[in-house]
């Protein structure tokens, strides 16, 4: 139908009376980054959660790589290679980096190149006994891993027998990241990635995803993003959200110094604002 | 259906005692989101302080009422300060725990105090009985009746319309965000123990008035009905208490009345377990068990059980001693020698309950620490494993080869069924739900006569034979001693290596974050059933070693007072850290032996011990992992 | 670092059970006694305990056995099988212990029962009702008489005493309730009487409701009610209060004043049986001296206690006296071959399977206190 990409297509969702998303549609194509901006409320976050399956939609449809996904539980959709980041950053907090990041690989572990999941007995008897070729499975797992701690340079791997609860704000955003690369994800869907960071950490998150697109030019990547001068350096494309609707989608400098939606974003159309950072907490 | 119709008036009238009850669990667990358990021991403190006031100080019934109501919400509130503040930031089952530490002091006074015996209450409202047909109303019905509307109504009042009630509330939803208002949400926390220490005072005395008795030990089972009714109705919610009170009523009357009366217990644990399958936040569920995680909110906010979720001494908590999988043999292998320095059986006998409660600590650290479903019902598979060895060793004259093989595989099975309904259950609602699979299992020990033979148990098992090892037979203390060491060593080195497997990783990464874990594309379904079938084996396997070396299996080996104390042993050793289950579980099936010289001061220094282990380390004795 | 730290908790821990296990024999003559002194039965136990102890103070007053003290060990098995059988260890490692009175339920009884056989200690039981327990082995005796053997006697109240052709048998679901209910139906069938229900209720049940309900639809002449005092009062409450007036006839274990202080009014009338009767002159002494003590009066259970250890005291005398050495397998052959002893509870003289039989006497509840019938 549509190729390698995810396809929203008029999807809504409603919580109690609210149109958190509305008929909103969408498409993120394997080696594009998409920004999606807009004002607070606006449905960006609740549209990440019908994509990971988080959220059930009420309506509509989404497939990821023509594989409808609209009804699939969240793990089966991140094994067809989504991988996302939650807008309060989720680690394991007992878990150590190192840990966390095995978390990351694991269901790649299981996974048979067929699609399938490997039984449970069969992998009790792999992790148990130790046999040959888990710990070759293992081994591999181990290097992506470990490859992806390292694109942080030495913010995380010099920490990785530290647990998760202990890093700084920035360091857990990071490590998240960190899990959802070490999957070597397909689609990576980033819901606000650089909130809480400073001027120096997002412009070192802004080359970490400029890399990215560099080392993964297969990668469809969609970001939510207030930073807006960020937004312009990385994305494709931006869609505006406002109220559950797409208002526009276009080239990040069309988007972006729309009239309509500088009045979306800031409640009136104030002339010749300079649009830099609307961060707004 | 003129019975029927009395048979629903019968549920009513029972079921708004369980409400009663409910109401006091239900105020806790919204404002300080902790189950408490010692509401069942301030329920019968409530009845017996009436009590002692009327037959002892000559008090009339209302007097003697109001100054049991005071006692009780003091002790509520006392009991707040001495055993859960100190918690406050301990790992979530700590306060638990020592609530329970609490009960079991209270109980236990109360058998001193009040002697074992049931007591005649000694006052009554009144003897009519109102007929209609044949179904039959009493005064002492109408009376609770409108206890109990009164009750709820002021509570509700009270919460909604009063600057304490809506503080009250503030706290229950977000305490943090409650404490920046101004609200200070220690005196709240106070505020809710003392009223539901007056609240189980209130139903205390209404149920002795009810059944005309009180004995000490009727906490435990009306305690049991109040989780339940809670439970059922929605955890925080004040109407769900009552909804929840009368709806068990009536499913069990009419369980009693329809099925037996032997079954009305387990068909109401059944009842429950089928509701939270289809309801998991219960019928009326609150806006807690939301946050909790029923309906996932738009930021995805999911439940944590992690175990460092709450710790303000995260560095301290994360440290943890363990062996190696090897290191059990090593620790097996120096046990072997006790038996050629001690010749004294009973000294050996210790040392293999010893053995069979670390492995059964061990089973339970393994879900209720890795994966962080706080298990309540270990006892169950501990029974199911003894009774598979008891019902096959006896009768089809196995040996214990195929025996235990059996005990593992069916305990496994059962596990792994009795988890389905608690897949959907995070946090305290999987706790209580594993506290309804205990219960249900006993019922069936006791009532399903034709396998189990109920009350009589299973006698005269025979000693276990090893057919594998060519016929090798096991007779004396000496040699159960090491068969039992030998399986234990062999079982604990498997679990310890599923703990520090990837597995074992990703039961951690489950419970310390559900939804990431799902994210992260794992199918957590499967690895929670994995931990519950992995351990149901390990508890099968206790079981089936417990009924050889005792050669009885009966019922009352697996109580829920059993579950707890193998839960009690696992959280005191440091919850999913199996060392420390293991060293506890020997060490706590052990030092009962010590305590003995105490009589029947005896649970009453367990409990204080408990109370001190839990205070000076929370996370237990060598480290939650 | 791990590794040791574990070591060296275990190591402790083995080190405090090693010495503590170490108590060793004196001059006394020891007798282990257990029973549940804590938790759900710890009323029965309690009233073991308190026969057993004046027994044995009265014995030691009076010098003894053959001028030898006794001294008895006393524990408290919560009705655990763990327990008993733990317990059952500590005795069989106590050297001079050459007899044991315990426990209150069958289970518990045999649990320690492998264990002692083994230790050759004789053990005899107040109250464990099961008909296979003095079969597990040639060691295992009890005072109370076996269940078949009191099924007729059970009959007979109901069917002749009673008049009651339509019988409901409510049963506490114990080895004890189930074995007794299910022997009396037979009975009772074979009397030509019918049973319209038997059905078991929980221990520590209080909410009887909804079987009075279904026994008052059911309407028979006579209920029959094995069951405990502290439950069997909340039913008898629950069953008038519902206006059935039905009469009810009941097994020994309610011949308890205090099940007439728990039911009050509503015990009025229950008839049943007993082999301890507190009014009968010739327990006087022991009842003026258990409430002289206890301020209680003392039950069937309490007698059977008594009975208990004086059988096994008896059978120690017999032993020093025949000069043959003190072991529990010459007491065990003792108590086995003793002469038929009169105590609390009527004639102790054990036949081949180890059983007694003992004389019952019909009584009622009148006006508050147990008459004879």
């Amino acid at each position: 139908m549509t190729g390698e990409a995810i396809v929203v297509d008029n999807v809504s969702r409603v919580f109690g009376g609210l149109k958190a998303v509305d008929g909103a549609s969408l498409k993120l194509a394997r080696g594009e980054t998409v920004a999606i901006v807009g004002p607070n409320g606006a449905g960006k976050s609740t549209l990440i959660q019908l994509i990971s399956g988080v959220e059930r939609a009420d309506s509509g449809t989404i497939h990821v790589d023509e594989v409808r996904t609209d009804h699939l539980p969240p793990d089966r959709i991140a094994r067809l290679g989504v991988g996302r980041s939650f807008q309060t950053s989720r680690v394991f907090p007992a878990l150590t980096v190192w840990d966390s990041v095995l978390v990351g690989v694991q269901a790649g572990l299981i996974e048979t190149r067929s699609g399938r999941l490997i039984d449970p007995v069969t992998e009790s008897a792999g992790a148990l006994l130790g046999l040959p070729f888990w710990q070759r499975r293992v081994a591999a797992q181990e290097a992506a891993a470990e490859a992806a701690l390292k694109l942080f340079g030495d913010r995380l791997w010099p920490r990785r027998d530290q647990p998760a609860l202990g890093l700084s704000y920035a360091n857990r955003r990071r490590l998240e990241i960190a899990r959802l690369l070490a999957a070597e994800p397909r689609y990576l869907l980033l819901d606000e990635p650089s909130a809480g960071m400073n001027p120096t950490e997002t412009e070192e998150l802004t080359h970490l995803i400029l890399d990215l697109r560099r080392t993964h030019p297969d990668m469809g990547i969609l970001v939510i993003e207030h930073k807006l001068s960020m937004v312009r350096r990385i994305a494709d494309r931006v869609v505006v959200l406002n109220q559950g609707r797409v208002l526009i989608e276009d080239r990040p400098d069309h988007a972006l110094d729309h009239p309509e939606v500088v009045e979306a974003y800031l409640g009136r159309a104030r002339s010749g604002a300079n649009f830099q950072d609307a961060h707004h907490g | 259906m003129e019975l029927f119709l009395s048979q629903i008036l019968n549920g009513l009238a029972i079921g708004q005692v369980y409400a009663l009850i409910a109401l006091g669990f239900s105020l806790v667990f919204g404002v300080a989101n902790i189950i408490n358990f010692a509401q069942g021991a301030l329920f019968m403190l409530g009845a017996f302080i009436a009590y002692s006031a009327i037959a002892w100080f000559g008090l009339p019934l209302v007097p003697a009422a109001a100054v049991s109501v005071v006692i009780v919400a003091i002790l509520g509130l006392l009991l707040e300060r001495i055993a859960l503040r100190p918690l406050i930031g301990a790992p979530y089952v700590a306060p638990f725990l020592s609530t329970l530490a609490i009960s079991t002091i209270i109980d236990q006074s109360a058998e001193i105090v009040w002697s074992p015996e049931s007591q005649p209450f000694p006052a009554s409202i009144s003897s009519t009985t109102f007929f209609i047909g044949n179904a039959y109303i009493t005064v002492t019905d109408l009376v609770i009746f409108g206890f109990g509307a009164a009750a709820t109504v002021a509570l509700t009042l009270f919460v909604s319309f009063t600057w304490t009630g809506r503080a009250l509330r503030a706290t229950a939803q977000d305490a943090s965000a409650a404490a920046q208002l101004g609200i200070r949400t220690d005196v709240m926390r106070q505020i809710a123990f003392g009223l539901a220490g007056a609240l189980g005072a209130l139903s205390g005395i209404l149920v002795a008035l009810y059944f005309q008795s009180v004995f000490p030990q009727m906490g435990i089972p009306f305690g049991l009905k109040g989780f339940a009714a809670a439970l059922l109705g929605g955890l925080a919610s004040i109407p769900g208490a009552v909804v929840g009170g009368l709806l068990l009523g009536i499913g069990e009357t009419l369980a009693s009345a329809y099925v037996g009366d032997s079954y009305r217990d387990a068909i109401a644990f059944t009842l429950l377990l089928l509701m939270l399958l289809v309801r998991p936040n219960g019928l009326l569920g609150g806006g807690r068990l939301d946050a909790l995680g029923g309906a996932a909110a738009a930021a995805g906010a999911m439940p944590t059980t992690s175990l460092l979720a709450s710790s303000s001494s995260q560095q301290s908590a994360l440290r943890a001693y363990y062996l190696p999988p090897w290191g059990f043999l090593a620790v097996g292998a120096a046990f072997t020698l006790v038996p050629l320095v001690v010749s004294s059986t009973y000294v050996l006998q210790a040392l293999i309950y010893g053995f069979i409660f670390a492995l059964l600590s061990a089973s339970t650290s393994l879900v209720s620490g890795s994966v962080g479903i706080l298990s309540i019902g270990q006892a169950a598979f501990f029974g199911v494993g003894a009774y598979a060895v008891g019902v096959f060793a006896r009768p089809y004259g196995l040996p214990a080869d195929a025996t235990l093989v059996i005990a593992i595989g069916l305990t496994a099975l059962v596990a792994v069924g009795a988890a389905i309904p608690l897949l959907k259950l995070t946090g305290h609602t999987a706790a209580l739900g594993t506290l309804a699979i205990g219960q249900i299992g006993f019922l069936v020990f006791l009532n399903w006569v034709s396998v189990t033979r109920g009350p009589m148990g299973i006698l005269n098992i025979p000693h276990p034979v090893l057919e594998l090892l060519g016929g090798l037979r096991f007779a004396t203390t000496e040699q159960k001693y090491w068969l039992v060491l030998g399986f234990v060593a062999v079982a604990l080195v498997i679990a310890e290596r599923y703990v520090s497997s990837p597995i074992g990783r990703v039961w951690r990464a489950i419970r310390e974050d559900r939804l990431a874990a799902l994210a992260a594309g794992l199918p957590v379904r499967r690895y929670i059933l994995l931990a519950f079938a992995v351990s149901g084996a390990l508890a099968g396997l206790a079981g089936g070693l417990f009924a050889y070396v005792q050669q009885v299996v009966s019922p009352e080996s697996f109580t829920v007072e059993t579950s707890i104390l193998v839960l009690t042993m696992a959280v005191l050793g440091g919850l999913g850290n199996l060392t420390g289950a293991a060293l506890a579980g020997f060490a706590l099936a052990i030092l009962p032996e010590f305590l003995r010289g105490f009589a029947e001061w005896r649970m009453i220094v367990y409990g204080l011990l408990l109370l001190v282990a839990l205070r000076v380390r929370p996370q237990g004795l060598l480290g939650a992992r | 670092m791990t590794f040791r730290r574990a070591a060296a908790g275990i190591a402790l821990a083995l080190g405090l059970i090693v010495t503590g296990a170490s108590a060793h024999a004196a001059e006394p003559i020891k007798i282990g006694f257990f029973a549940p002194l804590t938790g759900n039965l710890a009323n029965f136990g309690e009233r073991f305990r308190e026969s057993v102890q004046l027994y044995e103070e009265q014995l030691n007053a009076a010098g003894g056995i053959d001028g030898r003290k006794v001294e008895i060990i006393y524990e408290d098995d919560r009705n655990s099988p763990k327990e008993a059988a733990s317990i059952a260890q500590k005795f069989a490692n106590t050297p001079g212990l050459v007899f044991v009175v315990g426990s209150f339920s069958t289970t518990a009884s045999l649990a320690a029962a492998p264990i002692l056989t083994e230790a050759k200690i004789p053990q005899v039981s107040p109250s464990s009702s099961h008909p296979d327990f003095p079969k597990f082995s040639p060691y295992q005796f009890r005072q109370n008489t076996r269940q078949d053997k009191l099924a007729p006697l059970h009959a007979e109240l109901v069917v002749d005493k009673l008049k009651g052709k339509k019988i409901a048998i409510p049963f506490f679901q114990d080895d004890w309730g189930q074995t007794t209910a299910n022997l009396t139906k037979a009975a009772i069938e074979q009397r030509g009487g019918e049973v319209v229900l038997i059905e078991p209720i929980a221990p520590n049940a209080r909410d009887f409701r909804p079987l009075v309900s279904k026994i008052k639809s059911l309407n028979p002449d006579v209920i029959f009610l094995p069951v405990h005092y502290q439950e069997a009062s909340a039913f008898v409450q629950q069953l008038r209060q519902a206006g059935v007036t039905t009469p009810i006839g009941s097994p020994d274990p309610l011949s308890n004043p205090k099940f007439v202080e728990l039911a009050g009014k509503d015990a009025e009338g229950i008839l049943l049986y007993t082999s301890f009767f507190a009014d009968d002159p010739k327990v006087k002494p022991y009842v003026d001296a258990y409430k002289a003590k206890y301020n209680r009066l003392p039950d069937q259970y309490s007698a059977l206690a008594y009975d208990s250890i004086a059988v096994g005291v008896n059978a120690i005398r017999t032993v020093l006296q025949s000069e043959k050495p003190l072991t529990g397998e010459n007491v065990r052959d003792a108590i086995a071959t003793a002469p038929a002893y009169e105590g609390l509870t009527g004639t102790t003289k054990y036949d081949d399977e180890r059983e007694v039989n003992k004389k019952s006497t019909f009584i009622i509840i009148k006006n508050g206190a147990y008459v004879l019938y």
